[in-house]
């Protein structure tokens, strides 16, 4: 039997916990993916509850309709061409003297629609009462009290839309035509000459009152009174709804927000907050990090399997290194990235991460992001996948993906580890902290650079969010919901990078698989003996040069690269990445083999070269595009060459 | 006369308006900034954003943005 659809758009402001319903409404059956031609994430999902699928689109969260952003633009765009049944206006109960602002501006739309008083638990522990039954009959549609975190309210909700369907229940606008009409004379000379021509040609989605008020919000002054009126409306509105009856906000929530906000001890607080983020992530991660030590472990009764079956060397190969190495990266990412996403979804929902945001907005919008980022990118100094992945409290698209491509500058864990091991292995103790000072220094540069380069792009100067912030209210968060969504993400990435890492590996393991055991008879042995004159060029040797490709696999795989290119160890995939060849290989034997110089670029190229394949599975499983994650990348190389060209003449200079 | 971002911490001021283009306008009128609305300064630190309460809301304007919005200290 055919079940009915309907379609069932959500429409709300940032924090509005539009996403948190979405979530919780379509669980794992979403598509995400881009607005054609926009910088703006399109969210689509489904669920069936009681007999009804619903086909939920999660529109970009705006302010408002006005269109002046790309993610206005898609949203008035989305109601006028009529392609949702039911629209469901999310506004903050603890808030609505603001919030319903937004229903306000979409009133006059003729689309069913359903209002839902959001957090309402947060809006009863601050001793608001809210009569929603006489909201009700002022609006002429449906209003349901919720919490979009907790399931046990989804039916009433969906039981609201299924009515604001039948009943087709638009916003009543009568008194909101006679506030308009009193504020603005743009107003109402639109709407006359709109009126009059309506007679002709109906209008579309949004009825008069509405498109006169888009006119006249083309003017300064028209704006103003316009958004005066709506305001007078939400207070009419709410005027005998709300009623307080206690003191508010409980006091520990002031006392933290006395420590976040301090102008002394804020700063440090946050970073503290950052920091304990990540131990909590790590924590939380580890037993699905554990399973990636599975592969390893059975990668050797797999060869010994292969080979007791005649299988040819190249098939053994591939399966007990290969694969497993792809795998062995796979599982101990994705179990990062659970934790992660688990710690920050609850900061987020408790409203941490929009003091984090108050505390570094400016510093950061100098490079044209919200002060939020610093969370990821904090986490980047553990692991670059974790910022990456992280940067998902970033709400609009591009800024996510320009917070993204910047937070790959950020040295990891691995790369503070090999970096410095080798700078003191090739100029002592102070050529080592100079060398650290010098990744420091590059660090904000690069960053910098990639602000300049891809700013404009994704992240347009006039329309970057972050001006203005709403900081929410703290909110208990609930574990289930978070959980569930974390390990969603678990999966999703799981996937998503299998594919990238597995094509990467592959390439890799096709370029260093040497019949003899030794590189210089694999491809890529020839290759760089070939480019030897190029790469020379750039200040690096052929041997080097392919030990800074292998630093894209992972940058522990470097060292076994080194060790395969210098010593002749065993080049296969999994020996270099797992370093199990490095352990066996003394770095000091590289001192008399590589020249200062050149040991100096291939550093500082490494330490700022696409971080890991997995940072790149990442990076294309959250901004799901294989461009921009193509982009980025190539970037990131040609800088690295870049740098390593500048710091080989600089160095040759000095030392020679 | 004053801008928003001189207005000390605990003091309550009515916008009277904003110096600004149209986006700005629209942006500020969106989350309840709009002349005749009264505000209370919660925190006014140096190189931190204004943190303003209006309309059960703790907002967040960057400095630049609040040296836009003009204002009259109210008792």
């Amino acid at each position: 039997m055919a079940e009915a659809t309907m379609r069932l758009a959500l429409l709300g402001q940032p924090n509005s916990g539009k996403s948190t319903l979405f979530n919780g409404l379509t669980g794992s059956h979403q598509r995400v993916g881009n607005w054609p031609g926009k910088t703006v994430e399109k969210k689509l999902g489904t669920c069936t509850r009681g007999g009804t699928t619903y086909a939920v689109c999660d529109l970009p969260g705006a302010y408002s309709l006005s269109a002046v952003s790309d993610e206005e633009q898609v949203t008035q765009e989305y109601i006028a061409n009529g392609e949702a049944d039911v629209v469901c206006v999310m506004v903050d109960a603890s808030q609505l003297a603001r919030s319903l602002y937004m229903l306000a501006d979409f009133a006059g739309a003729q689309v069913p629609c359903v209002l839902a008083l959001n957090m309402i638990d947060v809006a009863r522990a601050q001793g608001k009462q809210i009569n929603s039954a006489l909201l009700q009959q002022r609006l002429g549609i449906p209003v349901v009290e919720m919490s979009a975190n907790d399931p046990a309210y989804y039916d009433a909700l969906t039981g609201a839309i299924d009515k604001a369907a039948k009943d087709g229940s638009c916003v009543s606008v009568d008194s909101l035509k006679q506030l308009y009409e009193q504020r603005s004379p743009e107003w109402a000379e639109a709407y006359g000459r709109l009126t009059a021509a309506e007679a002709a040609a109906p209008a579309g989605r949004f009825d008069a009152v509405w498109l006169a008020a888009r006119e006249a919000a083309a003017s300064e002054k028209g704006a103003v009174a316009c958004a005066t009126a709506r305001f007078l409306w939400v207070d009419q509105l709410i005027q005998g709804v709300q009623t307080t009856t206690a003191e508010g906000a409980p006091k520990y929530f002031a006392r933290l927000d006395k420590a976040l906000m301090s102008a002394r001890w804020g700063k440090f607080v946050g970073v503290l907050v950052c920091l304990g983020a990540l131990i909590a992530g790590i924590i939380c991660g580890a037993p699905l990090m554990m399973l990636g030590q599975i592969p390893s472990l059975v990668s050797e009764p797999i060869a010994q399997g292969l080979i007791s079956i005649g299988a040819p060397d190249m098939i053994v190969s591939f399966f007990s290194s290969t694969l497993m190495t792809v795998l062995y990266f796979v599982l101990s990412m994705a179990g990062f990235v659970f934790g992660i996403a688990f710690v920050f979804g609850i900061l987020d929902e408790a409203g941490v991460v929009a003091r984090i945001s108050y505390l570094f907005d400016g510093t950061m919008s100098k490079l044209g992001l919200p002060g939020k980022v610093m969370m990821p990118f904090l986490s980047g100094f553990a692991c670059n996948i974790g910022s990456v992945t992280g940067m998902r409290v970033v709400d609009s698209w591009g800024q996510r993906v320009l917070a993204i491509a910047m937070c790959w500058a950020v040295p990891c864990g691995s790369t503070m580890a090999i970096i410095p091991t080798l700078g003191l292995t090739f100029f002592g103790p102070a050529g080592m902290i100079g060398i650290v000072l010098g990744i420091a220094v590059g660090i904000p540069l690069v960053m910098l650079l990639v602000a300049k380069v891809f700013g404009n792009t994704l992240a347009p100067v006039g329309e970057r969010a972050g001006l203005v912030m709403e900081l929410p209210p703290y909110h208990k968060p609930r574990l289930k919901p978070l959980f569930f969504m974390a390990l969603r993400r678990y999966k999703h990435i799981a996937w998503r990078a299998f594919k990238v890492i597995l094509i990467v590996a592959i390439a890799f393991w096709l370029l260093t698989y040497s019949p003899t055991g030794l590189i210089e008879n694999s491809v890529i042995g020839s290759i760089g003996l070939a480019l030897d004159p190029v790469t020379q060029f750039f200040g690096m040797g052929w041997r080097t040069f392919v030990a800074f490709l292998g630093s894209i696999l992972a940058k522990e795989a470097m060292v076994g690269v080194l060790a395969a290119v210098y010593a002749s160890a065993d080049p296969s995939l999994l020996a270099a990445a797992s370093g199990t060849t490095a352990s066996a290989f003394s770095l000091s034997s590289l001192v008399t083999q590589v020249s200062g110089p050149e040991a100096l670029a291939f550093m500082f190229a490494v330490a700022f070269n696409v971080p890991c394949v997995m940072t790149l599975g990442a990076t294309y499983s959250e901004t799901h595009s294989l461009k921009w994650t193509v982009v980025i990348a190539l970037f990131y190389v040609a800088m690295a060459l870049v740098i390593s060209f500048v710091v080989f003449h600089i160095a040759g200079l000095f030392m020679v | 006369m004053a801008m928003l971002n001189e207005i000390g911490p605990g003091r309550k001021a009515r916008v009277s308006g904003v110096e600004g283009n149209l986006r700005l306008l629209t942006r500020l009128s969106s989350v309840g900034i709009v002349p005749g609305s009264i505000v209370k300064v919660e925190r006014n630190d140096k190189h931190r954003p204004v943190l303003v309460y209006e309309r059960d809301t703790l907002l967040a304007l960057n400095r630049e943005e609040a040296g836009r919005v003009r204002v009259e200290e109210v008792a």
